[in-house]
């Protein structure tokens, strides 16, 4: 049953900080003296509202009236550590989509997230990656006139 | 309404670019719809970045294709696979498998398609009598009714809300704050940018929506990768029989009607609309005792419904601008992103853009139709795309789709940090539709707010001066406290379950 009502107490004691953080912050807003409420007035009240709130469900977890019910997350599930390490790949592609260039780090990408998720058909392997990158490339650049890093390939004069 | 505007509107919809968006809308909508895991608001999210530049009408049609094709193409997988592609297709399945199963696949689809289509059609036509009667009601709308109209639509996050309240709540207040980060409306100060040049202008909406509502989810959906179902159903006709019409008119007249009415209630979507009219039809029927046996009326009801409902919701977005549920929110961003702002303006200012809507509709019905009769074999293949390969790409279009509306890096460090945000919230089941909503109607709340109080010099009891906003936050309460009931029911239903299970 413990396990059951971690989470929730991590979650509401989250949004409680949240909600203070961003009332410390607020107190920072210049006042207003023309208008009377000024840019900390409706911040103010939002975060006065998210504290209450994460409270009640602190307070409602912690008596046992909170019936939600939770998958824990777990470090040694293997499934879980698959979306960690997608969103390391995600990471890495935003850090050097400019650098590498939009159809070279595509294609890595998606090579790397095909292998993660247990695809080992060579063909499906090299030719899906390939062909998504091209598509992608010629449906945003040309269709669509968004200028998609170049990154590498302007090296080949391209 | 205007004929010889509408008429004049299918001129500007019949031009070679629009018909080919809303084209290329319908069939991404069906597969998305069909694809049982994509959402339509996921779908809308990841196709919303193809619309960027593009002028209104393409960009719109192009949308509201996505969104008739996907309440559509979730029967595909609710009959033949007894998943729904969409929660709205949910009711379909009750019956659509079985008559699949019986090797009437064919008779359930061709069905479907036909109910969804009437559904549809019935709901648009609804829609363009009541929106502009609605829309000149809302023109003497002052700041107090606009406050009340943005709680109003607030108050929906708690109705949309199925498991716990407080979290419903929790997750509109965040969304809120959120919309509060960047420039104060009002006085100009930045807020919550933290010296950052690209959050003066808020958190720009579209790479929050595709972190949301798609990065979370495909982060979801790896950590629940299922085995893919085998499909060896061969589709035997694609238009249904006289007979099978001639029983089911009845159904899909009534179930449109409910399914419209439902539809723009907001915080009722297509799901509420679907089960709500097989209800309906099972009640009036001669045999209900054969409801989930495979009856095509059991099939007919919801797919009209669902459909109808989308009209239903366009009533509220385009006359209000208040947004539904999470789909019609991100259609509501969309607008605003062409530089429309839906509400009783639009009607008076871009009135030539309010029937280019209805007319899309009305001709995405009609491409929806032709697809699902010539396409119908490709669509269902759509099912058997392992996941594992559509994954990647998709995780690459957000990517993608983030970057391209500013062509700026920032914007996809946003869409994964929400798509985290949204993972960590799936997980603990605190819902993201709330968010979506509070990002669009919270500007309209503040600002509607505070002109108020200055008008007043601060005292509050000028929000409570007006007729229409007391009725909007009566209207408010009354959705809050029947949700809460629902819940209750919802709650004890679960709980002699899991007593009976012991």
């Amino acid at each position: 049953m413990k396990e059951k009502r971690l989470p929730d107490i991590v979650y509401s004691l989250v949004f409680m900080m949240i909600g203070i953080f961003s009332f410390v912050i607020a107190q920072g807003f210049p006042e207003d003296f023309i208008m009377k409420l000024g840019p900390d007035f409706y911040p103010e009240l939002l975060s006065v509202a998210l504290i209450i709130l994460s409270l009640t469900l602190f307070i409602r977890t912690i008596l046992g009236k909170n019936t939600s019910k939770f998958i824990a997350i777990n470090i040694r599930d293997k499934r879980f550590q698959k979306v960690i390490i997608s969103l390391g790949l995600a990471i890495l592609y935003a850090m050097f989509l400019k650098r590498v260039g939009f159809i070279p780090i595509t294609i890595l990408f998606l090579f790397a997230f095909l292998l993660l998720l247990n695809i080992r058909k060579p063909l499906t392997l090299i030719a899906v990656p390939i062909v998504a990158s091209f598509a992608l490339w010629f449906v945003f650049q040309k269709i669509l006139t968004v200028s998609l890093p170049i990154g590498l390939l302007s090296l080949l004069g391209y | 309404m205007d004929f010889a505007l509408f008429i004049n509107s299918f001129s500007n919809i019949f031009q070679f670019n629009v018909m080919l968006a809303i084209f290329i809308g319908v069939a991404g909508g069906i597969a998305i719809g069909a694809l049982p895991g994509l959402t339509g608001t996921m779908g809308v999210a990841l196709l919303v970045p193809f619309t960027f530049g593009r002028p209104s009408a393409e960009g719109l049609g192009m949308l509201i294709g996505i969104f008739s094709g996907s309440m559509y193409g979730g029967s595909i997988s609710a009959i033949l696979i007894n998943t729904p592609g969409t929660p709205s297709a949910a009711a379909t399945s009750l019956d659509g498998y079985p008559l699949s199963k019986k090797g009437q696949a064919g008779r359930a689809l061709s069905m479907s398609l036909f109910a969804s289509f009437s559904g549809g059609m019935i709901g648009v036509i609804i829609m363009t009598f009541m929106s502009p009667i609605i829309a000149k009601a809302a023109l003497e709308f002052g700041y107090v009714e606009y406050f009340a109209l943005a709680l109003f639509g607030l108050s929906i996050i708690i109705s949309i809300t199925n498991e716990s309240m407080i979290k419903g709540l929790i997750s509109g207040i965040f969304g809120l704050l959120i919309a509060t980060i960047g420039m104060d409306p009002t006085s100009g100060y930045p807020r919550y940018t933290f010296g950052r040049m690209e959050l003066l202008s808020g958190p720009s909406f579209i790479p929050v929506l595709i972190g949301l509502f798609a990065v979370a989810e495909v982060f979801n959906s790896i950590e629940n990768l299922s085995t893919q179902q085998k499909l060896d159903t061969k589709i035997d006709r694609y238009l249904p029989s006289l007979t099978d019409i001639k029983r089911s008119t009845k159904n899909i007249i009534k179930s449109s009607i409910i399914g419209t009415a439902i539809g723009s209630i907001p915080g009722a979507g297509g799901d509420i609309a679907a089960f709500v009219a097989y209800g309906e039809a099972k009640r009036s029927s001669k045999h209900p005792e054969l409801f989930g046996t495979g009856e095509i009326e059991a099939i007919a009801a919801p797919e009209a419904a669902n459909n109808a409902c989308m009209g239903g919701a366009m009533i509220p977005l385009l006359s209000l601008g208040v947004p539904g549920d999470a789909i019609t929110a991100v259609l509501l961003g969309a607008f605003i992103m062409q530089g429309l702002q839906p509400g009783p303006l639009l009607y008076q200012e871009h009135i030539d853009v309010v029937y280019n809507v209805f007319s899309s509709m009305f001709i995405a019905n009609i491409v929806m139709l032709i697809f699902g009769i010539i396409g119908i074999r490709f669509f269902v293949k759509v099912i058997t795309i392992k996941k594992e390969i559509l994954f990647p790409i998709i995780f690459c279009l957000c990517i993608v789709g983030s970057f391209s509306m500013r062509q700026n890096i920032f914007d996809i460090w946003l869409s994964l940090i929400f798509g985290v945000i949204g993972y960590l919230m799936i997980r603990a089941k605190f819902p993201l539709s709330p968010i979506l909503l509070a990002l669009i109607l919270g500007p309209m709340a503040e600002s509607n707010l505070r002109r108020s109080l200055t008008v007043s010099q601060g005292d509050p009891s000028i929000l409570l001066s007006r007729p229409i906003a007391i009725g909007l936050y009566i209207i408010a309460l009354l959705s809050i406290i029947s949700s809460v009931i629902k819940q209750k029911k919802i709650r004890k239903r679960l709980e002699s379950q899991s007593q009976e299970k012991l």
